[in-house]
């Protein structure tokens, strides 16, 4: 049976990913990833402000979900982006920025089963498991783009599906990006907090006006904590599925052959 | 041997100039060591070419899948603004 690999390992090489991956791609997937978190958090703001008498604005919802379409087309391409640059550091290669941008056709797969994984986790986020098992999965599509092979409807879930083994091992490791997500979510607010304090320290600074702003119960201040602390947390999380998926078929690739074979040169060198 | 055939004999890697080329790219055609080439498919690749070449998806033989996947994908597209739409209205109630 194989060995699972400790969570502590998987957190620990996926933090040492996003130091080796570099600041190009993070700066990339930040800025990209930007206004899709904070669109979602406009929009969560204002169904808060409408309150109960949502449904008499349907037109102004469709609006805003026209709005949003591109902006997560584009967090999942930055995002693909991103995770295509951590497999290629896993495989100790350099990392060459023209071919980190994927093909047509891994877009078009990439998409495909992001649509239909983003759809079953609205319907089902107000049971929090379901919600929780689609994230999960919407993190592992771009961490295993290296097993998608075929464009047709049918393989790329097949693809998906070969890691089930592993989806418990995933759920654990997200379990833990959970707990990381509230830390920095309580930092953010505690910096928030301190932050007209720190600023009044400035000659003809008033904190005055953006104590109301971040008052604890402006719910636009919670939304876009939120929205902040996902973005933190995210490349870490992206690292570390990336790693997970990494160690767990670099058996079948062979990677882990090649890699030992490399440790051994580099010794002999040495 | 033919002139203008790529060769590994004499070569050395491409990027450890220090070491012996133990095989030829397919792709860039440029000799490497047994750290940096990598055989797939019975063909030896570099990383960077072997990135290309696994990181593209490739297209079935039949044209009609991937042309039904692409509109797979967009009637997803265009649900899941519909249901952005309508998940905006069912979270008010809570």
């Amino acid at each position: 049976m194989a060995r699972r690999i400790p969570f502590s390992e998987v957190i620990d090489s996926g933090a040492r990913l996003v130091k080796g991956v570099g600041p190009g791609p993070l700066a990339v997937l930040v800025l990209a990833t930007l206004p899709w978190r904070f669109g979602v958090a406009a929009l969560a703001s204002r169904v808060m402000e409408v309150g109960e008498s949502a449904s008499e604005y349907g037109p102004h919802w469709r609006a805003w979900s026209y709005e949003l379409l591109p902006l997560f087309v584009l967090a999942l391409l930055a995002r693909a982006f991103y995770a295509h640059a951590c497999h290629q550091r896993l495989q100790q290669s350099v990392i060459h920025w023209r071919s980190l941008v994927p093909g047509a056709l891994t877009v078009m797969v990439i998409l495909y089963l992001s649509f239909a994984i983003e759809i079953a986790l609205i319907i089902s986020a107000v049971t929090v498991l379901g919600w929780a098992i689609f994230a999960s999965m919407q993190a592992w599509v771009l961490a295993s783009q290296p097993a998608f092979t075929s464009a047709t409807p049918v393989a790329p879930w097949r693809a998906l599906g070969q890691g089930r083994n592993t989806m418990s091992h995933v759920a654990g490791l997200d379990a833990i990006f959970a707990t990381s997500w509230f830390v920095a979510l309580v930092n953010l607010f505690a910096l928030t907090q301190m932050a007209p304090d720190l600023l009044g320290a400035f000659p003809g600074f008033d904190p005055g006006p953006s104590r109301a702003l971040l008052s604890i119960f402006n719910h636009r201040l919670w939304f876009g904590l939120m929205a902040g602390a996902s973005m933190v947390v995210e490349p870490f999380r992206l690292a570390a599925h990336c790693t997970l998926f990494f160690s767990t078929h670099s058996k079948s690739s062979g990677a882990d052959l090649r890699m030992r074979l490399a440790d051994l040169v580099r010794e002999e060198a040495a | 041997m033919s002139k203008g055939r790529p060769t590994v004999a004499a070569a050395r890697c491409a990027r450890h100039f220090d070491r012996a080329a133990h095989a030829l790219c397919m792709s860039c055609k440029l000799g490497f060591c047994a750290e940096c080439a990598t055989e797939w498919e019975g063909i030896n690749y570099c990383h960077s070419c072997l990135a290309q070449v696994r990181g593209n998806v490739r297209a079935d033989r039949s044209r009609f899948l991937p042309l039904l996947t692409l509109s797979l994908t967009v009637v997803l597209g265009y649900l899941l603004t519909r249901t952005i739409a309508w998940g905006a209205v069912f979270f008010s109630l809570f």
